[in-house]
């Protein structure tokens, strides 16, 4: 008896150890196991010497893009040399990851390992998809944490009328070797995805089951010609990429495998991914946002309109080019079904493509004297220096087309 | 003519109950509860309630379901033709936790064995007003609250509850 009442104690107050309420000590879901290769002090720019390097690894989930029509057409085809440098120094890689959300991140061991446990399963925002089987595709970035937040800040493209310049963006927007830097911006020195033309380990979660003749999978970060797709929940997908005319093809809607099957491959999370250190100029579009891209030019005027000041014009030393008001599939000089290509004069080149300065994020401006943003040939024009009374500026390089 | 008249020396209760989740630090338990009342040189009676309350966090959905059991001691006194009074409850109370990882079933199988559920007991007690009317012969309602207190993971916890109920004098 004179033991019963310990025991009694024991068996009220001996399980409260395991009610855990609302703490938040949530167990992982699953581990992801990163291996990191390469010097980075040898690769870290020379502005950054001073500052101890914190290298970290974190997981980005991709957001769908829509490139616009300019970039797609002259970042892959030659059709016009200017235009194509225009292209090259202002358009991201267009079939580049493009990242919408950064998930958890951890920092890089002495011996380059890192595990990434992941808490949070992906939210809606970055599947694509329906309800019953939908997917979403992660890339492990390794960055220099510069500013030694614990987190990944995702950059953007500037857009001031300049083209560029520092502020842009959250994380701020400076070159590796500006000499003075706004803000410490996160530098990325590698990435398990970086363009589907390139190699690429992707994190892939699958809800439901993958159908590969979906046409939404088609064009979202695509594997077609992959004999296999993402199994249920989470998976390591790798392929070897593909030639951008074969992406061009694709996203114009001409059937065909993308990838070498004999590149493909589907792990589970036990593998470990390995990811080179590269120089951060050579891998910056992973870290730069979408920006809301919608696969058509959004224009700009040269001038505000009704401005009495100067306005800032665009910096001319970067690459420009004078482009025809609608960079339109009718540019490839070939029959496409559906589409009248009659009224299309590609000698008129009324439209200035300017390339943003160099930054942390591509991007290019397009200005018109005449239209709206959306819309080139609206109807009632937001804007117009095309007049005797509201001429073009002075700087104007391209045809005016002004009427007495 | 006979008219029926309570019993002022027992009492059934059975109704509503709310409180302040024991162990859970938040949120509003609601249940049932139910208690006899014998008043001899004495007042003491049983207690007992039902009572669960859900809360979210960013991963984790949380449900207590406590079982309150305690023997009571009352100091009471008749108001006309109902009773008003102190009640003091002690005893456990029986606490089943299950925690549901958020959006875990997204995963299938994998996500719902995350899922995790403990049993507890949690010594407890309260110290209610109560007021109790008979309305309709025997029948009447009772209502009654105060604060209460638990020892949880070695400390004390305070909280409150307060239950309507509908009471029966035999």
């Amino acid at each position: 008896m004179k033991h019963l009442l310990p025991l009694l104690l024991l068996l009220v107050l001996g399980c409260q150890d395991k009610v855990l309420g609302l703490t938040d000590n949530a167990t992982p879901l699953v581990h992801i196991h990163v291996k990191v290769t390469g010097d980075l002090q040898a690769l870290r720019p020379e502005s950054t010497l001073k500052e101890t390097p914190h290298l970290r690894v974190a997981l980005v989930w991709g957001g769908v893009y829509n490139p616009d029509p300019f970039c797609g057409i002259y970042q892959v085809l030659p059709l016009d040399p200017s235009a194509t440098a225009v292209a090259q120094a202002g358009c991201r890689d267009i079939f580049g990851f493009v990242p919408q959300q950064v998930g958890e991140s951890v920092a890089v061991a002495p011996d380059g390992t890192a595990t990434i446990d992941l808490i949070n399963l992906p939210n809606a925002a970055v599947l694509v998809g329906e309800v019953t089987s939908r997917v979403g595709y992660a890339s492990i970035l390794v960055f220099d944490d510069r500013n030694n937040n614990g987190t990944l800040e995702l950059h953007r493209a500037a857009q001031n009328r300049n083209g560029g310049g520092p502020g842009g963006g959250p994380g701020g927007m400076q070159t590796p070797d500006s000499a003075t830097p706004t803000t410490l911006t996160d530098f990325v020195y590698g990435a398990s995805f970086i363009s589907q033309t390139q190699p690429d380990q992707r994190i892939a979660y699958l809800e439901g089951t993958f159908d590969a003749n979906n046409a939404l999978y088609g064009l979202f970060y695509p594997r077609t010609g992959c004999a296999t797709g993402p199994t249920t929940g989470f998976s390591i997908l790798s392929a070897g990429g593909f030639a951008p005319i074969d992406g061009l093809k694709a996203l114009a809607g001409v059937a065909g495998d993308l990838e070498d099957p004999a590149t493909c491959s589907v792990k589970t999370l036990d593998a470990v991914i390995e990811i080179p250190l590269q120089a951060t100029e050579t891998v910056r579009d992973p870290a730069c946002t979408g920006g809301g891209s919608t696969g058509v030019i959004r224009y700009s005027p040269p001038s505000q309109p009704g401005a009495t000041k100067q306005q800032p014009q665009p910096d001319l030393t970067q690459p420009w080019a004078c482009m025809p008001i609608h960079y339109s599939p009718c540019l490839l000089g070939v029959p496409i079904p559906g589409l009248d290509c009659s009224a299309f004069d590609a000698t008129s080149r009324p439209a200035l493509a300017v390339a943003a300065v160099p930054s942390d994020c591509k991007s290019t401006t397009h200005y018109i004297l005449k239209g709206c943003q959306n819309d080139a040939n609206c109807e009632t024009p937001d804007w117009d220096f095309t007049t005797a009374a509201n001429p073009p500026p002075a700087w104007w390089p391209c045809a005016t087309g002004v009427k007495p | 003519m006979t008219t029926t008249t309570a019993d002022p020396q027992r009492r059934v209760d059975l109704g509503v109950f709310t409180a302040l989740p024991a162990a859970l630090g938040t949120g509003l338990s609601s249940g049932v509860g139910a208690g006899v009342l014998h008043a001899g040189w004495l007042t003491w009676g049983l207690r007992a309630s039902y009572a669960q309350a859900t809360e979210y966090t960013t991963t984790w959905a949380t449900t207590h379901r406590e079982f309150r059991l305690r023997a009571v001691g009352v100091l009471q006194r008749s108001l006309g033709r109902g009773a008003v009074g102190l009640r003091l409850g002690v005893g456990a109370t029986l606490l089943y936790e299950s925690r549901a990882r958020a959006q875990a079933a997204r995963l299938g199988d994998a996500g719902t064995g995350l899922d995790t559920s403990t049993w507890a007991a949690l010594p407890g007690g309260e110290l209610e007003a109560f007021v109790a009317l008979p309305i309709v012969g025997p029948v009447g309602l009772g209502l009654s609250g105060g604060p209460s207190l638990h020892v949880f993971q070695g400390s004390v916890t305070p909280g409150w509850l307060a239950q309507l109920t509908a009471v029966w004098w035999p």
